[in-house]
Parts: C-alpha cells; structure tokens; sequence
C-alpha cells in the first residue's frame, strides 16, 4: 500500500484519527507531524487568510516589501495560535494520559495530528467572520470540540504504544 | 474515497467566502497611504455619550490614535497626545481609539484626566485603518484626506503642527 501523502493525512486526522495518529506514532516516521502541521497552517494562511494576505500584498506593492513585513507576521500569528495553543495541550495531556509508555517526541507527533482537525475549523470560522461577527468564545468552543476525539483517540495510542493492541 | 476529500468542501467554502469578500471590500484592503480620504466610521465613546463619525468632523484636523491598555508604547505615548490635545485646543479633534478593554481605558483616562476623546473599536476600523501594531497613529486633514500614518505618535504630533502651520 502506498504510503498517503499531505492531503490524505490531513483528511485522515479528521474522518479516521485512530489510523492517522498509529502511523504519526511510529517511529520511522517521527517529525513528519510536525512538517504537516506547517503545511497545514500555511495552507490556513492561503485559504482562510487571504484577505489579510492580499492586503499585505497590496501594501507590499505601494509601500515597499517592508513595510508588508508586520502585518504579514501579524496574520501569520493569527494562523498559527489555533495549532500551537492546541499542540501543547494535547502534548501535555498525552504525555501525562499515556502513563509508563510515555515519550515525549512521540506525544509531540500525535498532538500534531490532533491539531489537524481543528485547524479545519479554525480555517472556516476565520473566513465567515467577514460576513458573521463570531464571539471569540465559539470559534475555541468550535476548535475545542475538534480537537476532543482525535485526543482521546491520541492518549488511547500512546497508552498501547509498544504492546499489545 | 481518498481522505483528502474530505478538505475540499471546507477549502472550497473559504475560498468562495475570501473570494466573494473580496470582491465586495476592495477599499477595505487599500492601504492607507497619505493622500487617500480617510475611511469613515462611527464608533461610540466609552463614556456612553454619542458615537463619533469622522465626516461630522470635517472642516477639523483629526488624530485618530489606535491604543492598547497592554500596550507599554502606548501608554507611554498618551501623556504626549494629551498634552499636544490641550495646546490644541479646538483646532484639533483627538480620538484616542481603545482595541482592547473598554473599562480599564475608561479608568486610566479617568485617572490620568487625559484629554483625548475615548472610543472603542468596532471590531471593523482597526481592520480598515490597517492596524497591524500599536501605537497606530493616523493624522486626516480638514477635508478628510489623510496626512500621515505613523507608529510614532511624536510623528503624528509633528504633522498635524505642520497643518496647523499652513496658511
């Protein structure tokens, strides 16, 4: 079977986060989560930042490459609280939830997994709130909900990780 | 099915969204340049009194400073405009625009008796005004064309002295 690539991944993280989250865990594979966590967020960054994007790049094109500088790392700061805010609660919650089989760079590989699918949602309620006024409170309920089963699912892979299934 | 298509609806809408956005908000994306007419809005004071709309200041030199009650410039800042707001006098509308906290710049006003009018952000003018850091300073001229665009309030003051200057 060929291995899926970066867009598959993603999808699995959301419609089958058990399978996604044993091959993020396996130890060949360790870092490549935290590549499409990357990937994810600038995928975010073109899709559902394309609005500060564009402006950015307007002002790149009137006011001079540097002054686009802040307000393209102000978007991206805004991409990417979504992902790190979740990957380091899920990694500390794995790392404390997995017990003895405990290891922290592969407890750092799942939360990337975990991240994936609220990433999706953070990606729609950024690009409604041009139109729908979302209080801040439901687009992290909304993130929070996401991330809720692919979590557990996380916890329960640390928790067999090198025994039995 | 492959997994991946699973994302397509979710990308599809969002570009849809931006797209359409977009379209419809070309000006809101403008950067604002010095030469360009201020973008207008209404925003209420914190005081509770009536909103401010920048086109019933026309015929005024307006400041309109974006500010942050975590903002450490900013603060450092205010006593500044303050004291440039009184030398002012009438000439000058100074509209100290808070994107943070309401109450807690209601208070540091109150405290400080700083003379800037208060207001909050809508949510929609920092975005239009291209705030991206703080202090965000913006000098418009009495016929509502915009004269500066600073981070350095100590600029912005400089300005609107220039305009006050002109014959």
């Amino acid at each position: 079977m060929t291995e899926p690539g970066f867009f598959d991944r993603w999808g699995e993280a959301v419609i089958a986060p058990r399978r996604g989250l044993a091959r993020a865990d396996a130890a060949a594979l360790g870092g490549r989560p935290g590549i499409d966590l990357a990937l994810a967020v600038l995928v975010a960054l073109a899709v559902a930042h394309t609005r500060a994007v564009v402006g950015a790049g307007w002002i790149a094109l009137e006011l001079g490459p540097r002054a686009a500088v802040a307000p393209l790392v102000a978007t991206l700061t805004v991409a990417a609280t979504v992902p790190l805010v979740v990957v380091a609660v899920a990694a500390t919650i794995i790392w404390l939830g997995a017990g003895p089989r405990r290891e922290l760079g592969r407890d750092a590989d799942l939360a990337c997994v975990v991240a994936l699918p609220p990433i999706l949602v953070a990606m729609l309620t950024t690009a409604l709130a041009g139109f729908v006024r979302l209080p801040s409170g439901v687009a992290w309920a909304a993130v929070a909900a996401a991330s809720a089963w692919p979590l557990a699912a996380a916890v329960a892979v640390a928790r067999r990780r090198g025994g039995a299934a | 099915m492959k997994p991946r298509w699973v994302l397509a609806p979710v990308i599809a809408l969002c570009v849809a969204l931006n797209a359409g956005w977009i379209a419809t908000h070309l000006d809101w994306l403008r950067p604002l340049v010095p030469g360009r007419p201020a973008p207008d809005f209404a925003l209420p004071r914190v005081d509770g009194g009536p909103p401010v709309a920048l086109r019933d200041l026309r015929g005024e030199v307006v400041v309109v400073e974006f500010w942050a009650t975590w903002c450490r410039p900013c603060l450092e800042a205010l006593p500044h405009l303050d004291q440039a707001t009184r030398r002012w006098g009438a000439r000058v509308a100074v509209l100290a625009v808070n994107v943070d906290d309401r109450e807690r710049a209601k208070a540091l006003f109150a405290d400080a008796g700083y003379a800037p009018t208060l207001l909050a952000d809508d949510g929609d003018t920092a975005d239009r005004y291209g705030v991206h850091t703080l202090p965000h300073t913006v000098v418009v001229d009495a016929s509502g064309v915009v004269r500066a665009v600073t981070s350095r309030p100590a600029d912005a003051i400089a300005a609107v002295d220039r305009l006050l200057a002109r014959p």
